[in-house]
């Protein structure tokens, strides 16, 4: 509870405040996001081992531009 | 020391559970495209889980603790003001990622050769090789710096003749070899997947160890002490404090971020990563809006140190006035952190190093092996003997970077050496960001680009070399750091835009707006 009862410096007017909830709430948002972004990471995982064990690699997909000129991209990997 | 035995098994179990799922998933890659940019398989939160692991490095942390014990939250607004550009750039409407990611490149040179020409490819890979790898070597030796204070090891550890044997060097050593290890195995898919595990025990850590020292100190006392040390430029960037920020200082922050985001290697080949172009912008709209968060924890160590310890460095330390405030966190750390809590940190940024050094280290042996080697070879590598290139590049990296270590003595504060390095590399950024949207842009406006980029930032620093030479204080110079560079921008841009309008031939420039429309589409369906 003492978190949320906070005195400020009055000499430094709105940003105080500002500044301490701006971080606050930002902190505990930012660790809830962290739960998501595990959960939805694990599912990911699966998708990548599943999509490289089933892909036929590409040699050509190397970093190598095949052919110059407008419409490059269309040589380029997948 | 400050670590107990028990650390030391926390650290080491830790350490061989994450070596153990990098040597398995090595059997996993296949291609050079599953190496380099992990097959471009990757998903959206497994691509934000592991860039959070990959942008808090232990550099970086060092740096956000010295910023936080240094300047307060001062630094909040100006996140606050970038994000309310950035994240709609970038986020909402995918400004240049997404069309990045359309072009299949792997790297930014490889879209410069498509879109401009070969030479061009060469010329801007070897600048931003070379600025990125000097950005890059101070890395390893900032970090040792910060753990061997936190661990309580002596300077010293012990001499072989006449040569003290610094503490920093075998960290140093420990450190690389890690990050050259996991590099070694398996590229970016190892990476992408051992980062994302890296992130959980980093962000668990930082946030338990956060809750822990606030719940010591008092939120209260914490609030006050920073209101009283650094007055209205704890919280306001602006104040004009001596130190603080300035409105050019963020003009030239945001533009610079901005041309980053179109040429700064390893966050593009992350983009290069991703499975669609919808993709790179999403992670980064949600990452942009839940990222400030865990900048802001790491903030707060620094300034628990300023709460605790106070502005000025306490007498009998072996520390210089130039580095106490990046190592003021670490010392006040080495007091309050207890038994298996410090072995948990220890793991926690020998992986936020690995991290980052592994991501960063893989871009730039990816971009020296595809833009200043394979474009002189006759005929292309095989996939077998490209990987090796890359991981050799790897090796003979890490040994630059203790080399460089062994002598690295600082002399400016550790943002500021990051950013002066990104300078040079942002002129591939214009190069690139014009390529991508104005069809007139011409190989040599970019090539004009690229070299104002190089050769104004280099003259700026043997200038003021000069000035100081001549016994002025660097203050005192003409104009500060950041002018420079924000001019610099506006000449190569300036340069570009002019000689393409004089420039009457045809150029190569392709839609990929309708490419990025098109994928996007077709991964819907």
């Amino acid at each position: 509870m003492s978190a949320l009862v906070i005195q400020f410096d009055p000499a430094l007017g709105f940003w105080s405040p500002f500044v301490y909830w701006f971080v606050a709430i930002n902190a505990i948002l930012c660790g809830l996001f962290t739960i998501v972004v595990i959960v939805g990471g694990v599912f990911d995982l699966r998708f990548l081992f599943k999509a490289l064990n089933e892909q036929d690699g590409d040699e050509t997909d190397d970093g190598r531009v095949i052919s110059g000129g407008s419409g490059a991209a269309e040589n380029q990997g997948v | 020391m400050n670590v107990a035995v028990v650390d030391w098994v926390v650290l080491g179990v830790l350490f061989l559970a994450l070596l153990a799922m990098a040597i398995w998933i090595n059997t996993k890659c296949r291609s050079v495209a599953d190496y380099l940019v992990s097959g471009r398989k990757v998903r959206i939160w497994l691509g934000m889980g592991a860039g959070i692991a990959g942008e808090i490095g232990l550099i970086s942390i060092a740096g956000m603790c010295e910023q936080g014990y240094m300047r307060g939250f001062g630094f909040v607004l100006i996140a606050i003001l970038s994000m309310l550009i950035m994240t709609p750039l970038f986020g909402v409407f995918g400004f240049g990622i997404e069309r990045f990611r359309a072009s299949k490149a792997m790297s930014v040179p490889q879209y410069i050769e498509m879109r401009y020409d070969k030479r061009l490819r060469i010329l801007s890979g070897f600048f931003n090789s070379f600025a990125g790898v000097l950005q890059m070597c101070i890395f390893p030796i900032v970090g040792a710096g910060f753990v061997r204070v936190l661990i309580g090891a002596p300077e010293v550890a012990f001499r072989l003749g006449e040569l003290g044997v610094k503490s920093d060097w075998i960290i140093m050593g420990v450190l690389l070899s890690c990050a050259c290890i996991f590099t070694f195995l398996g590229g970016y898919i190892t990476l992408i997947v051992t980062n994302f595990f890296q992130m959980i025990i980093i962000m668990g850590t930082f946030y338990w160890l956060g809750y822990n020292l606030i719940s010591q100190i008092g939120v209260q006392e914490l609030w006050s002490s920073l209101e009283r040390q650094h007055g209205l430029s704890a919280v306001y960037p602006f104040a004009g404090a001596e130190g603080g920020y300035s409105i050019v200082w963020f003009l030239w922050m945001i533009i610079m971020s901005i041309l980053l985001q179109f040429s700064y290697g390893p966050y593009l080949q992350k983009y290069a990563s991703m499975d669609r172009p919808k993709t790179a912008s999403l992670s980064y709209l949600v990452g942009s809006l839940f990222g400030n968060g865990r900048t802001f924890v790491i903030m707060a160590l620094g300034v628990a140190a300023l709460a605790m310890m106070g502005p000025d460095r306490p007498d009998g330390l072996e520390v210089t006035a130039t580095s106490w405030g990046s190592m003021a966190t670490p010392y006040f750390l080495a007091d309050h952190v207890g038994p298996i809590m410090m072995g948990v940190l220890l793991a926690s940024l020998l992986f936020s190093d690995i991290s980052t050094t592994d991501q960063y280290i893989l871009s730039w042996s990816t971009s020296i092996v595809n833009d200043c080697i394979c474009p002189f070879k006759k005929t292309p590598f095989s996939p077998r003997a490209h990987i090796m290139a890359v991981r050799i590049t790897i090796i003979v990296l890490c040994i630059l970077f203790f080399l460089f270590g062994l002598i690295y003595s600082p002399t400016m504060p550790i943002w500021e050496f990051l950013w002066s390095c990104a300078t040079v590399i942002c002129g591939t950024g214009i190069a690139m960001l014009f390529g991508m949207y104005w069809k007139r842009a011409s190989t040599a406006g970019a090539y004009a680009a690229v070299l104002a980029c190089l050769v104004l930032p280099v003259s700026d620093l043997v200038a003021r070399q000069v000035w100081q030479a001549r016994g002025h204080e660097p203050k005192d110079y003409y104009w500060a750091p950041e002018t420079g560079a924000f001019t610099t921008f506006m000449i190569a841009i300036f340069f570009l835009v002019v000689i393409s309008l004089l420039s009457n031939r045809p150029t190569k420039y392709w839609d990929l707006g309708q490419t990025v429309r098109d994928m996007n589409r077709g991964a819907a369906l």
